[in-house]
C-alpha cells in the first residue's frame, strides 16, 4: 500500500456504468477505497495524480481503450509499478496476449464473478 | 371574404393544438425519462446489494413502477456477472414471477413485445425458458427469432444447438447472431455439433464444421477429418479451415492430398490449413502449388511456405522457375 493511506486504492475504470457499480461495491466491501473512470482518458489522469495501488481496466472504453492505457501506465515512470488487471469481454487468446504484451499483470473475463475479481487484487497486492 | 378568414383561422388553431400536443408529448417524455433515470440511480444500491452482498440483502418493499425498474437493473447486472450473483438474479426473478410474466408476453401478439421479452429471458437467465425461446427461432418476426437466438446463447442452451444451427442455415436468423450464440454456448456444443457433422444438408454440414473449429479443440479434428471429402465443395472448405485452426497435425496427409481439389477455393484453404500446421512433408507439397499462375491458392501456398519455413521460400523464390507468388513472400520475409 502507497505510504499514508488507511486503505489500498484501486482505480477502477469502465465506461458501462453497470460494470463500474459492480466493481467498486464488491472492492469497497473487501476494503478497498475506489476511484472510478469512465474512459480511458479519465483512467490516465486519475492514475498520474493518485498513483492507485492497483487498477482494473476495461479494454474496450471510449478515448483510449485499456491495452493503450495500460502501455501508457507502464511507460511513464510515476506509474509504471501499478498492477493492472485487465476486465474484458474480448477473451480470445491473441485478446489475452495482447494484454500482456501491453503489460498487464493479470486478466478476468466478462461476465465476471465479483468474487474472483476480489481474490485477483488481493493476490496481486498481497504478493507486493 | 368571411369564408377565407374563417378557414385561415381553423387552420391556425389547428396548428396551435398541434404545437401545444407535440409540446405535451415531448415535456411527458423528458418527464418520464427523468422519472425513470431518478429511479435507476436509487435502486441500484440495493440491487447491486442484493446481487452481491455479503449476506445477499432483501430488496426493499417496491412499488409496481420501482419493481419494473428493479427487475430492469438486475437484467443488466446479470449480463455482466457470473457465478453465485447471476443465480441469485435468477432465483430472485423466479420467486416475484417475472420469469411467467416474460413467458406470458412471449407469446404476445406485438412482436416487440415478444422481441424484448425473448431478450429479458436471456438476461434473467431463465433456463427453463430453453424450450419457448427454440419455439421462438420460427417466429414471424425476425426481431423475435434473433432475440431468441441470442437468449439461448446467454442461457448456455446446449440442447438448442441443433435448432441454433437450422435456424442459421435456413436464414431465419443472421449468421452473425447464430454464431456469437453458438460462441456464448462454449466448447460444450461441440459434442452436439458433431452429431451433425452427417447432415443431408451440405450447409449444416459447412456450418457445423466451421464450428467445430472455432470452438473445438485439437482432439475434436478427427471427428471432422472425414469431411474433407465431402462431395460439396463449401463443407470441403469449411473443414480444411476447421483442420488448420484446431493444429491438426494428424490430418497433413489429407489436407495435402487436398491440395489437388478441383475446386481452387479447396486447395487455398488446405494450403493456408498446412502453413499453420507445417513439417517438412507439408512444405514439400506446398512449393509446387506455389509455383503456379493459379493466384489464390498459389499465393496461399506461398504464404503458408513462408509460415512454416522462412528460410526455405527466401531460397525457393531464387529460382528461375519460382513464379510471382514466392518471390513476393520471400520480399515479405525479407522485410
Amino acid at each position: 500500500m502507497t505510504d499514508g493511506r488507511e486503505q489500498p486504492v484501486v482505480l477502477a475504470a469502465d465506461d458501462d456504468d453497470d460494470v463500474l457499480e459492480l466493481v467498486t461495491f464488491r472492492l469497497e466491501r473487501s476494503g478497498y477505497t475506489v476511484l472510478q473512470a469512465h474512459d480511458g482518458e479519465e483512467a490516465w489522469t486519475l492514475a498520474r495524480a493518485e498513483l492507485p495501488d492497483l487498477a482494473v481496466l476495461d479494454v474496450m472504453m471510449p478515448k483510449l481503450d485499456g491495452f493503450e492505457l495500460t502501455r501508457r501506465i507502464r511507460a511513464d515512470e510515476a506509474t509504471r509499478r501499478i498492477p493492472i488487471i485487465l476486465l474484458t469481454a474480448r477473451a480470445q487468446d491473441p485478446d489475452v496476449q495482447q494484454g500482456f504484451d501491453a503489460g498487464a499483470d493479470d486478466y478476468l473475463r466478462k461476465p465476471f464473478s465479483p468474487q474472483e475479481l476480489r481474490a485477483r487484487v488481493q493476490a496481486i497486492l498481497g504478493r507486493r | 371574404m368571411n369564408w377565407v378568414v374563417l378557414v385561415g383561422a381553423a387552420l391556425l388553431v389547428a396548428n396551435t393544438a398541434l404545437v401545444a400536443v407535440i409540446a405535451a408529448q415531448s415535456w411527458y417524455g423528458v418527464r418520464r425519462l427523468r422519472g425513470h433515470d431518478e429511479l435507476v440511480a436509487r435502486l441500484r444500491r440495493p440491487a447491486v446489494e442484493m446481487v452481491d452482498g455479503d449476506p445477499p440483502a432483501e430488496p426493499p418493499p417496491l412499488a409496481r413502477n420501482e419493481a419494473r425498474v428493479f427487475a430492469e437493473l438486475l437484467a443488466r447486472y446479470s449480463r455482466q456477472v457470473r457465478g453465485g450473483p447471476q443465480e441469485r438474479i435468477v432465483a430472485y426473478c423466479e420467486a416475484h414471477g417475472l420469469v411467467d410474466q416474460e413467458l406470458r408476453r412471449l407469446e404476445s401478439r406485438r412482436a416487440w413485445r415478444r422481441a424484448r421479452a425473448a431478450f429479458t429471458l436471456g438476461d434473467f437467465g431463465a433456463r427453463r425458458a430453453v424450450p419457448a425461446l427454440v419455439r421462438h427461432l420460427d417466429d414471424r418476426s425476425a426481431e423475435v427469432r434473433a432475440a431468441a437466438c441470442r437468449s439461448l446463447g446467454n442461457l448456455g442452451a446446449v440442447d438448442a444447438v441443433p435448432a441454433v444451427i437450422d435456424a442459421r442455415v435456413a436464414a431465419r436468423v443472421p449468421g452473425a447472431v447464430a454464431k456469437l450464440a453458438l460462441l456464448d454456448i462454449g466448447p460444450a456444443a461441440v459434442a452436439v455439433l458433431i452429431t451433425l457433422a452427417d447432415d443431408e444438408e451440405p450447409l449444416v454440414r459447412a456450418a457445423v464444421v466451421q464450428l467445430v473449429g472455432l470452438l473445438g479443440g485439437a482432439a475434436d479434428a478427427a471427428a471432422i477429418q472425414g469431411r474433407l471429402s465431402d462431395p460439396a465443395a463449401p463443407v470441403r472448405v469449411a473443414t480444411a479451415t476447421a483442420l488448420g485452426r484446431l493444429g491438426a497435425r494428424e490430418a497433413r496427409d489429407d489436407l495435402v492430398t487436398a491440395l489437388a481439389d478441383r475446386v481452387p477455393g479447396v486447395r487455398t484453404a488446405a494450403a493456408e490449413a498446412l502453413g499453420g500446421i507445417g513439417g517438412r512433408q507439408a512444405v514439400d507439397a506446398l512449393l509446387p502449388l506455389a509455383r503456379t499462375d493459379e493466384f489464390e491458392p498459389a499465393r496461399a501456398a506461398a504464404e503458408a511456405v513462408a509460415r512454416a519455413d522462412p528460410a526455405l521460400v527466401v531460397r525457393a523464390a531464387e529460382a528461375p522457375d519460382a513464379g510471382p507468388h514466392l518471390r513476393e513472400a520471400a520480399g515479405r520475409v525479407a522485410l
